[in-house]
């Protein structure tokens, strides 16, 4: 191997096992010369690619584990109960603080309203769901997920809907659809002991609520690719 | 702990860095990335029966995880962070003179500002510690596509990071 075969291999991957580029690195100057040049540049690229690692996601992933194994004998009742604690958690904890959107002050009315969450054993089919998206000028375009319990309600310009999820893991997770409601893009509610957010939908929002350790990336992808207006 | 809970520590466990930091670039975003962690790390503790092959383990991960990507991610883009908003610490400082500090976070910030399709093969290589070999057949690609790719990738890092090293000896 001459030494712009060796550059040329060095400039790609450096780490390279080939013997022949082994040989040239170890037996011509030049070869060793280019590669320590390049090692060098490799260690900052190596720096700079180490970003530090939070430790306490492992625990998440633990309790995750965990939780998974337990899923499977957990019966509808828990998911029932843990819906309604998080209803009346999160209904509470909006109460106790200042909204300041009026957006936020209307997911605090309505989780306020009505705390009790009803929901179905089995999953709701899609074709029982359509005609009440339909009535809200909404169509159901894919998979929208595994959903539980809908109920359309007065939104802040309008009507909308509530709705239980539950998310890959059996957790139900809380969404409130606000078809007339638009928002530029999405924002965080922060919060003790719950998670929310606010995603801006093609046809208005939806906010999604949920315990921090929840996974709710899936639902919310599913709302963002799924709902539209009926043209 | 289960024997099961043992073999995947022992199997999966000890890649958990490694692919958070992978996460992060892929996606450039810090909850992104904690997210796609814990979503593959649940999807692989479901499967780990059907991993056979347990050399395999590490490849088989990372596959989880860039999937997981693909499926929850590829559609709705991420926001990806501006780099006044990132607050990415170089992990021991002491080990770096002040100048390579300023060389990692000019190198971190082109980072940010790198493909894809070029920053992918890029981690898989310098964290994943991953062969071209193996990275072509991660990425469903030839080895040579990943060589062009991996050399890009080089190129465009070191060519801004001598830019901004330009501009910085000039202030």
């Amino acid at each position: 191997m001459n030494y712009f075969e060796f550059k040329q291999i060095l400039a790609s991957d450096p780490y390279s096992k080939d013997p022949d580029f082994l040989a040239a690195k170890n037996n011509d100057t030049r070869c060793y010369r280019a590669y320590q040049e390049a090692m060098k540049r490799e260690r900052t690229i190596k720096a700079a690619l180490e970003i530090p690692v939070p430790q306490h996601n492992i625990q998440h992933i633990k309790f995750r584990q965990a939780q998974d194994k337990q899923n499977t004998l957990r019966n509808q009742f828990f998911a029932v109960a843990a819906s309604a604690v998080l209803m009346i958690g999160a209904g509470l904890f909006f109460l106790n603080n200042n909204q300041s959107s009026e957006l936020e002050r209307f997911i605090n009315e309505a989780l306020m309203m009505e705390p009790t969450v009803y929901m179905s054993d089995e999953e709701i089919p899609h074709d029982e769901l359509q005609p009440l998206f339909a009535s809200i000028n909404t169509a159901v375009d894919g998979d929208l997920g595994d959903v539980h319990f809908m109920k359309l309600c007065p939104t802040l310009n309008g009507k909308g809907a509530r709705m239980v999820f539950m998310n890959d893991f059996n957790q139900p997770i809380t969404v409130l659809y606000m078809p007339n409601s638009p928002i530029e893009s999405a924002f965080d509610m922060q919060m003790d002991g719950f998670k929310g957010k606010i995603v801006a939908l093609e046809q208005g929002s939806a906010a999604i609520i949920a315990r921090p350790h929840e996974s709710t990336a899936q639902i919310e992808t599913a709302l963002i690719n799924t709902l539209r207006p009926i043209q | 702990m289960s024997m099961k809970e043992r073999k995947f520590d022992a199997l999966l466990g000890i890649y958990y860095e490694d692919l958070y930091r992978f996460a992060y670039w892929l996606g450039k975003d810090e909850q992104m990335a904690k997210d796609l962690v814990q979503e593959s790390y649940l999807r692989a503790w479901r499967a780990i029966d059907s991993l056979k092959d347990e050399k395999a383990a590490k490849s088989w991960i990372f596959t989880i995880l860039r999937r997981e990507f693909a499926r929850q991610f590829e559609k709705k883009r991420p926001i990806t962070n501006s780099l006044d908003e990132m607050v990415v610490e170089v992990e021991d400082q002491t080990q770096h003179t002040p100048d390579e500090l300023m060389d990692i976070n000019i190198t971190r910030e082109a980072m940010m500002k790198l493909e894809p399709k070029y920053a992918e093969p890029l981690v898989l290589q310098v964290i994943g510690g991953f062969s071209c070999d193996e990275i072509a057949e991660q990425l469903a690609i030839s080895s040579s596509a990943v060589m062009t790719q991996l050399f890009r990738a080089r190129k465009q890092l070191t060519s801004h990071l001598s830019r901004e090293s330009k501009i910085g000896n000039k202030l």
